[in-house]
């Protein structure tokens, strides 16, 4: 269960996240949707230890992020927006020192590579450097690799950008596996789409503040309209006036 | 023609802003480039004044001497036009931002181009010719020649650069059609940095300093050993004997050969033009091929390695295939050499000093050492680029991470300092006692200074950095050299005082010379070295834990 307790992020004296609450259960995939610049990477840079919380709380089945940064790390993968990965590593090794930095054992390392390195058709470039990696290229390594460790969380900020449609179907499909298995998913995205198809609650944040929160459904439900896209719309453009 | 003036004035204001919006960075890097420029132009004038004045003093050989010299020099000036253009091309032609814009604007490719050759040429061509400058101003003061040959010979270094920069380009297109961009300019860097080196080692081991006038048997030795190819056709041949025929003929009859040179500089130029045209696009679309793996099997095998192994594991590969760090270590094994030839040339004179010149020698070694830790440790953070949010949303401590580094480089650093000791004693021969005061002491400093390093490295932190010159150059740099100098001076003020006391013993048998009594000074050495160690390191932690990735 990720709870985010009145987080306030503050750049001088900008305000990039203001209050924000949140509370996302076990095996939901919870969709952060928003416009550019309205704070959904400020937040996912908080719950993964890449920017400091100015004020509030983030815990992770009850750890704090403050208080045990190592246990509560343990728990979480990151996929971060912009894939950047050590480009003179090849591929396998990325995968091994990852799994290295999570203490990930031998044997499930044999299993799990392999068998997501084929789900991912990653096997043509993996003993390739990371530095001739297209884009995409580059996100599925970052997914392998996120995968092989098994955390209880996930964290991806735009995690389709630059997927084939095979993959991302893939993913979707292992997104909706894990969630059963009890693993939470928390995705900000720009794709309305993809928030309508896999997620099961969502959020929208704008200029820092949460305009919405609630299961897709309940919200459909409450905002009469069977469109994310129609929901986000007015709740982004009431909010400007 | 109004395109190519568009071009010019577009990259101006590039420029102009540049200027304009400079940061305190950006300042205090330019006033120490410019300290740097006031001690380097003046010292390299006056080491030619010196030497082309005592060649012309031979009689008959000594403008022979004079012409293999200047042979020796442009051949390497040559060179390194040539690989900086390379470098240079590299960026221009396949890297620049502006490349979409501009190919696909309706401008002639002709024009892009020649815009494009002018960029790499400035790009490549000034640092050569800011240090080939001074060596002329020496030349033309020793000749004593009129203004009008003087602004010829300045001239004729216009074509030079055109021809070595034309030849960089074309041998630029032609490497990347088989190899990808990156790799050509990593490997150009490096290999610049090697002979750049190489250079200045080679000068050193010639022994300039017994270049007197009484030393003629050297001076000669000296100038057979700068021997040069002679090929007439071989660009820098032809620019010295044009810079001979306008010193001995005048400029009437000297400027034949300088408007045939500046005609072949501008035809070898179009042709530059042509081949881009020809060639450019076909290597632009393989500027970022690498050749794919034959291995179709994938190497599963993995065993669980703690942080440190892996990290370990992962930075010596890295730092095997990143070839712009093995310039690091050349320079490194070059300073040491220099350090070491000077220490074993050293006047016999001074041998009877040299328990003295030993003690002398921890200083020095330690801001060798220093030297290194600026070079190695203070960009190793900075080095882990935007890839570092790895290791901040990964369940590994900053503490552990910079105990890494702590470990390695203090590790490597102190292998270097001990190398050093060792071989100055087997040159100097000191007692037993000054030898493990050395040995002590250059495990503080290098202790102390990985600390600094370190802890500095974490402070300064930049991960958009992409030439590690610019944090050597700027605050970082200063302030790394500044602390672990002052460091370096407290132990050397405080063990002095040990070491004088050493000497009056072995000279006035009745004074004895006890270690106990000394126990306050060692006391200090600890303390300010817990002090240097702790506080930029604890700076460092802290920034690291608060910096945004």
């Amino acid at each position: 269960m990720i709870k985010i307790i009145n987080v306030t992020k503050k750049y001088g004296n900008f305000t990039a996240v203001n209050n924000l609450n949140l509370t996302i259960k076990k095996g939901e995939i919870f969709g952060f949707l928003g416009p550019n610049g309205a704070g959904k990477t400020t937040t996912i840079k908080m719950m993964t230890g890449l920017t400091t919380i100015t004020s509030g709380d983030i815990i992770i089945n009850g750890i704090n992020i403050k208080k045990e940064p190592i246990l509560y790390k343990k728990q979480i993968a990151l996929i971060p927006d912009k894939p950047y990965i050590f480009e003179k590593l090849k591929g396998i090794e990325y995968l091994k020192f990852v799994s290295n930095i999570y203490n990930v054992p031998r044997e499930k390392f044999i299993q799990l590579s392999e068998k997501y390195i084929n789900l991912f058709d990653a096997a043509g470039f993996v003993n390739d450097f990371v530095e001739s990696y297209s884009h995409g290229m580059s996100q599925k390594l970052l997914i392998i690799s996120s995968l092989i460790h098994e955390p209880e969380v996930f964290i991806l900020d735009e995690p389709m950008v630059g997927l084939d449609p095979k993959s991302m179907k893939t993913l979707k499909d292992e997104f909706r596996r894990l969630s059963k298995k009890g693993v939470t998913i928390f995705m900000s995205t720009h794709s309305l789409e993809l928030v309508d198809d896999v997620c099961t609650s969502m959020g929208i944040i704008d200029k820092g503040s949460l305009l919405i929160k609630g299961t897709v459904n309940t919200i459909k439900k409450r905002s009469k309209s069977k469109k994310i896209e129609e929901i986000f719309f007015k709740l982004t453009e009431e909010k400007k006036q | 023609m109004k395109d190519f003036f568009d071009l010019f004035y577009f990259n101006f204001l590039i420029f102009k802003n540049k200027i304009t919006s400079v940061d305190k960075n950006s300042i205090i890097k330019f006033l120490v480039v410019l300290l740097f420029s006031f001690l380097f132009f003046p010292s390299i004038y006056y080491l030619f004044y010196f030497i082309f004045k005592h060649f012309y003093s031979v009689i008959i050989i000594g403008p022979l001497l004079v012409n293999k010299l200047l042979n020796g020099f442009y051949m390497t000036f040559s060179f390194m036009i040539i690989l900086s253009s390379i470098a240079a091309s590299i960026s221009v032609l396949y890297f620049s931002r502006e490349n979409e814009f501009l190919f696909s604007s309706p401008i002639k490719l002709e024009t892009i181009f020649i815009f494009k050759i002018f960029k790499i040429l400035a790009a490549s061509g000034w640092m050569i010719i800011a240090i080939a400058l001074p060596v002329f101003f020496a030349y033309m003061r020793v000749l004593k020649i009129d203004f009008l040959q003087y602004l010829f010979i300045i001239l004729t270094h216009l074509p030079f650069c055109i021809i070595n920069s034309s030849i960089g380009v074309v041998i630029t297109i032609i490497l990347v059609n088989f190899f990808p961009a990156e790799k050509v300019r990593n490997f150009t860097i490096g290999i610049l940095g090697i002979f750049a080196a190489f250079v200045i080692i080679y000068f050193r081991m010639l022994q300039p300093e017994k270049l007197t006038a009484s030393g003629f048997d050297e001076m000669g030795q000296f100038i057979k050993a700068l021997n040069a190819p002679e090929f007439i056709l071989l660009p820098y041949v032809q620019f010295v004997n044009i810079i001979k025929e306008i010193t001995t003929k005048g400029v009437v009859l000297g400027s034949v050969p300088f408007f045939i040179y500046f005609s072949i500089a501008i035809v070898i130029f179009l042709l530059t033009v042509v081949f881009l045209k020809n060639i450019y696009f076909i290597s632009y679309g393989k500027k970022n091929y690498y050749k794919k793996s034959e291995k179709f099997i994938i190497d599963f095998s993995y065993n669980k390695q703690y942080f440190f192994v892996a990290q370990l594991i992962k930075d010596l590969k890295y730092s095997f295939r990143d070839t712009t760090q093995w310039i690091q270590i050349v320079f490194l094994l070059g300073l040491i050499a220099i350090y070491l030839f000077n220490l074993y040339k050293l006047p016999k004179e001074l041998y009877n000093l040299k328990q003295l010149i030993y003690f002398l020698n921890i200083f020095f070694v330690g801001l060798i050492l220093s030297a290194v830790g600026a070079r190695l440790i203070l960009p190793s953070v900075s080095a882990e680029g935007r890839s570092f949010w790895l290791y901040k949303s990964a369940p590994v401590s900053l503490k552990k991470y910079l105990f890494y580094k702590l470990i390695i480089y203090g590790f490597f650093i102190f292998l270097v300092g001990l190398l050093i000791a060792v071989i100055s004693t087997k040159i100097l021969k000191p007692g037993n006692f000054v030898f493990l005061l050395t040995l002590f002491t250059i495990l503080i400093i290098t202790i102390v200074l990985s600390f600094i390093g370190v802890g500095l490295s974490g402070y300064f932190v930049d991960f958009n950095i992409k030439n590690y010159e610019d944090l050597l150059t700027g605050v970082p740099g200063i302030v790394y050299m500044f602390v672990s100098m002052f460091f370096i001076l407290l132990i050397f003020l405080l063990e002095s005082d040990i070491i004088k006391m050493y000497y009056i013993s072995q000279i006035v048998k009745t004074k004895v010379f006890e270690i106990k009594n000394y126990v306050i000074n060692f006391i200090f050495i600890f303390l300010f070295s817990i002090l240097f160690s702790i506080l930029p390191l604890l700076a460092g932690i802290k920034r690291l834990e608060k910096i945004e990735v």
